[in-house]
């Protein structure tokens, strides 16, 4: 019996220690030394940052940067960040690591080295999907947040974007293959018509997280009057009764879209796939990054030129000169990547001027400057891609006009292009309520 | 009888201590109660940390930061399998498990019946084209799964499937096959069917291979007609293999996720591994994630449990005996031996060849499945950028060298220690077959292989941030090694399991020490088995994703920083990234043959 005992309590000791182990509830150290660095840098000019970033390293520091963008981490920014380091002081030769993560990990490793008090680990980050940053982070205190002085006085600067801090906007948008020019998508209600069933090409909104944070955020009130004003105006083209979601009161819009989007979609687990079937398949719809479109390369039977961005649409010849949306209720979804410290960053001073550089300088922010969707919060540093879709080449050699690729400015997004903006503070609060329906919404079409 | 009873009690502790640390070294004394001892204490401990965290996950409620404990709760259980939630567990649960049980035990009939008849034309019949087709019938096991299954959509996806687009099948011939053929339970089980043919091939060719004739030909004497002589001699010499090969294909069925991505989700067809994966990416369904994690794990115990019944109880049937003579072949004809060969050729180009062409083609293609504009080397050979995201050509790419050394290390590293854990696992579990300790450890090696790979991922990466191990490497050796040792450790224990005792006893008569006996003896005549036990955690190391991806960075293997190509929309780089992925897994597979005159394929009349 005292046999069996013992063996009970080894097991169960075993247990609770391990249990401790893996369930990683390490302790927690309040640290004001991240937040006073981060208050003195943020009075800081481009210099004097630098300065102290170089004093921080020393010859042989390395910042660690953790990201979900691998963008950050190309020569062009690592040599830029070292040249600026070295008129400090000329024998720092390997100043930072940038290593990338898929969403989904990234806040595990951060978080797990935080609580285990790394003291060697990760300083800073680059990453996405705001519910997960509010509910994982930003509410428990694990990421602090660092406004540029430069980036702040900068003319122009959109002020929305300095808490939490964001580097650049990223876009998700509605477009069609119109190969056959037998469609318009003109109303975001369009899509959810039981005949697009099975043609809306798009992700998993379990398997990606700015997609989910996107539905959450049709449900705030301002994105609930725009599809009710849609919705008005479409009544001719939509089959949805909107009596069925009376139980929801004011927000039944939102939740009758969200019903009938998700039961025609089809989803696919990155959206490389996705807007690679767009491409191939006339007559679908896509809800997809819109940076994607650029990987569409022109042959014979595939060409870019089909591809409408439903908001822009077919006439756009010079994105400066957009006018009205094309789409009524919203042209797409803003979500973006934020630029974060940690707060036991080992090297506080030199995240900072990590983030200065990459948000405030043409060059640096250039690696993301490319792509049409891709917005940097200081709009002085962004890349004119008005007209990037004028005269493009097509496979027989003939030049046409791509208007999908004349990518207005994100101030046209945000105001006539009425695009959804991620707000973590929102997501975070209302995920709750909302979920429930979106799983079951889900649920449902599981054959 | 007092003072015997008075003796008793009064034994000095030392000689009480003395007969039992005696009792000790005797039972240490035989090397394979040592090797279950140490191995009972190590899989213990990587075990239980482990399932430990996933109890603890499926109780609580998800916590906020994903990271620290949650607050007990049965709220999982309740969401995962209460019918009346608004239809959440139906969905999320309820219908994915039997799905799941479908196209498993389909799968477990498509790869008993691919591996089995090609196992048996090779090895016991005269059969044409033996080389080649022995040669490339580990293909798909050495593929990703997902290769697979893009190949098979890739062929007959149609326009009249949802979503659908011309096919190459519908390009060339013009026929729409039905969407039930392209998409759903079918499709799935018979492309997992196909990837782990493989595993049947291989375990149902070394008993095939290595049986020893006598017994056959002791039907034959009696006049026993062949047909019945099958059924009742081979096949039940073939029996310990089927089981393995059903419990392997059906556990690795249940937990499969990317061929049911592929080819479940464009019609909403799901399966546990899908939703659970589902679940456990997003925070607030992780808890539902963990508790179908627990399902596929008791699933996998129950079917282990009946294979140790099954172990238990059987007779044992000595197939190795050294006394062997030759193996009788069935002549199927002049013409037959042609005709059968053709027929499995033609299967295994398909199947085997296609696939690897079909992806080496997409990696030339400017977009995935768009053969309009002819082909383009610059995914291969491109200085300059290929995309917006800087990539050059996969020769060229720096990132790609450095995931591939990434890969080569944690591969070779998994597969010796997997390999060596296995091997004396597999050996001292035969010699011990009927203990307890052997049971244990035969279950505990067993048991990583249920886990699912994403919890074991992060489970670990939590554990290795708690003991301060800052090595990513060194946490994905230990992970890799842990979840192959069964890999490892069933191809020994087949092996063994046919070696009969008298070999080895012939040695200890001798008062040879046990590791001459291992080196001389028992490696020598089981060599093809046991290297095949190093050589399936190497390949499967070297395509594995999910178990990677809490440790370390996008460039720690290839698999990652292909995820990463995917995300990037570089479908060509990816491809060729995935073509020298696995030509790599064949020059080694090679290169063994060549050097150890050992191979996965070995010994199925490849010679």
């Amino acid at each position: 019996m005292k046999k069996k005992l013992t063996g009970l309590l080894l097991v169960a000791s075993t247990v609770l220690g391990m249990g401790a182990l893996t369930a990683c509830d390490g302790k927690k150290e309040a640290s004001t030394r991240v937040q006073k660095a981060i208050a003195d840098a943020e009075t800081l000019s481009h210099d004097e940052l630098f300065k102290k970033a170089a004093e921080e390293l020393g010859e042989t520091g390395q910042l660690k940067i953790a990201a979900t963008t691998s963008r950050g981490g190309r020569d062009k920014v690592k040599d830029l960040f070292k040249a600026e380091l070295q008129k400090h002081n000329s024998k720092i030769t390997d100043p930072i690591k940038y290593d990338t993560f898929v969403d989904g990990a990234i806040y595990t490793t951060l978080i797990g080295e935080i609580l285990n008090g790394k003291k060697d680990g990760y300083s800073g980050t680059i990453t996405q999907d705001g519910y997960q940053l509010q509910k994982k982070a930003i509410d428990k205190g694990y990421f602090e947040n660092y406004i540029p002085k430069t980036w702040r006085e900068a003319p122009g600067a959109d002020l929305s974007a300095k808490d939490p801090f964001t580097l650049q906007y990223n876009f998700k948008t509605w477009m069609y293959n119109n190969k056959n020019k037998d469609m318009v998508i003109d109303n975001v209600w369009d899509v959810t018509h039981s005949k697009y069933k099975g043609k809306i090409d798009t992700m998993d909104p379990n398997n990606e997280n700015v997609n989910m944070d996107w539905l959450i955020q049709l449900t705030s009130d301002e994105e609930v009057a725009k599809l009710k004003a849609a919705f008005e105006d479409s009544t001719a083209t939509t089959d949805v009764n909107i009596d069925n979601y009376k139980q929801f009161g004011d927000k039944k819009y939102a939740y009758a879209f969200i019903d009938r989007f998700l039961s025609n979609a089809v989803f696919y687990a990155d959206d490389g796939k996705a807007m690679a079937h767009l491409a191939q398949t006339p007559g679908n719809i896509g809800w997809i990054v819109y940076s994607k479109i650029l990987k569409v390369e022109e042959t014979n039977d595939i060409s870019k030129k089909n591809i409408v961005v439903a908001a822009l649409g077919e006439n756009n010849t010079d994105g400066a000169k957009m006018d009205k949306s094309c789409i009524k209720g919203f042209g797409g979804f803003m979500y973006k990547h934020y630029l974060q410290v940690l707060k036991d960053a080992q090297y506080p001073y030199a995240t900072c001027a990590f983030f200065e550089l990459i948000s405030t300088n043409a060059t640096a922010y250039s690696v993301w400057g490319g792509d049409v969707g891709d917005y940097p919060s200081l709009p002085s540093i962004n890349v004119n891609r008005t007209k990037n879709g004028v005269d493009k080449e097509i496979a027989d050699g003939t030049k046409v006009n791509m208007s999908c690729l004349n990518d207005p400015t994100s101030t046209w997004w945000l105001g006539k292009g009425e695009a959804v903006v991620e707000t973590p503070s929102f997501i975070g609060a209302h995920y709750d309520d909302v979920i429930d329906f979106i799983d079951v919404v889900i649920a449902a079409k599981a054959k | 009888m007092n003072v015997v009873s008075n003796e008793k009690e009064k034994i000095p502790f030392g000689k009480w201590f003395k007969r039992k640390a005696n009792g000790v070294i005797t039972f240490l004394g035989v090397p394979a109660n040592t090797i279950l001892v140490l191995f009972a204490v190590i899989l213990i401990i990587l075990n239980v940390s482990p399932i430990i965290s996933l109890l603890i996950k499926s109780f609580t409620l998800p916590s906020d930061d994903g990271v620290t404990l949650g607050v007990f709760s049965f709220n999982n259980f309740t969401r995962t399998f209460d019918w009346n939630n608004s239809g959440v567990s139906v969905g999320f649960f309820w219908k994915p498990f039997g799905n799941s049980l479908v196209v498993s035990i389909l799968s477990c009939i498509f790869a008993v019946l691919f591996g089995g008849i090609a196992a048996y034309l090779l090895a016991r019949t005269n059969i044409a084209f033996k080389k080649f087709i022995s040669a490339v019938f580990i293909f798909p096991y050495i593929m990703p799964q997902w290769t697979l299954a893009s190949f098979w959509e890739n062929f007959f996806v149609n326009t009249g499937c949802t979503a659908g687009h011309m096919g190459q099948f519908q390009a060339i011939t013009g026929i729409q096959v039905p969407q039930w053929f392209v998409y759903g339970p079918l499709p799935i089980a018979l492309m997992l069917g196909l990837h782990y043919a493989p595993f049947a091939y291989i375990l149902f060719g070394g008993v095939l291979q290595n049986m020893d004739s006598n017994l056959e030909e002791a039907a034959s004497i009696l006049g026993i007609p062949k047909w019945k002589s099958f059924f009742k001699v081979t096949i039940p010499l073939l029996k310990p293999a089927l089981l393995s090969t059903v419990l392997l294909v059906f556990s690795a069925a249940m937990s499969s996720y990317s061929v049911a991505v592929t080819l479940g989700n464009p019609v909403s067809y799901s399966v546990l591994a899908t939703s659970m994966q589902n679940c456990l990416s997003n925070t607030r369904n992780s808890g539902m994630g963990n508790v179908m994690a627990l399902v596929l794990i008791i699933i996998g115990v129950f079917i282990l449990t009946l294979n140790q019944i099954q172990t238990g109880s059987r007779k044992q049937f000595t197939t190795v005996t050294g006394k062997s003579g030759q193996i009788t072949k069935i002549n199927l004809g002049k013409v037959g031996k042609w005709v059968y060969g053709s027929i499995l050729s033609l299967f295994v180009i398909f199947f085997c060849i296609f696939p690897m062409f079909s992806f080496f083609l997409e990696s030339l293609l400017p977009n995935p499945g768009d053969y309009s504009s002819g082909i383009t080397w610059k995914a291969w050979i491109s200085k300059t950028p290929i995309s917006t995201n800087d990539f050059v050509g996969f020769f060229f790419e720096r990132k790609i060298a450095n995931s591939l050394l990434g890969t080569l290390k944690i591969s070779l590293l998994c597969s010796l220690f997997a390999g060596t854990c296995g091997f004396l696992i597999g050996y001292a579990v035969s010699k011990r077959r009927k203990s307890k300790g052997a049971n244990l450890v035969n279950g505990l090696a067993f048991f990583p292989y249920l886990m699912p790979a994403l919890a074991l991922s992060q489970c670990f990466y939590l554990l290795g941030l708690n003991l301060k191990i800052t090595s990513a490497l060194l946490i994905a050796v230990v992970i890799g090694s842990l979840k192959y040792i069964p890999m490892a450790s069933r191809s020994s224990l087949n092996a063994m399991m046919q070696l009969s005792g008298e070999i080895e006893e012939a040695g200890i008569i001798q008062n040879i020490p046990w590791w001459k006996r291992m080196t001389k003896i028992v490696f020598p005549i089981q060599k093809s088995a046991i290297i095949s036990g190093f050589l399936l955690p190497f390949i499967s190391s070297m395509r594995e994703y999910d178990l990677f991806v809490f440790i370390g960075d996008d460039q720690l293997t290839l698999t990652k920083f292909m995820f990463q190509l995917r995300n990037d929309g570089c479908p060509a780089l990816e491809n060729a990234a995935n073509f020298v992925l696995i030509a790599i897994i064949l020059l080694v597979n090679w290169l063994t043959n060549i050097l150890t005159g050992a191979s996965i394929d070995k010994g199925l009349g490849g010679k």
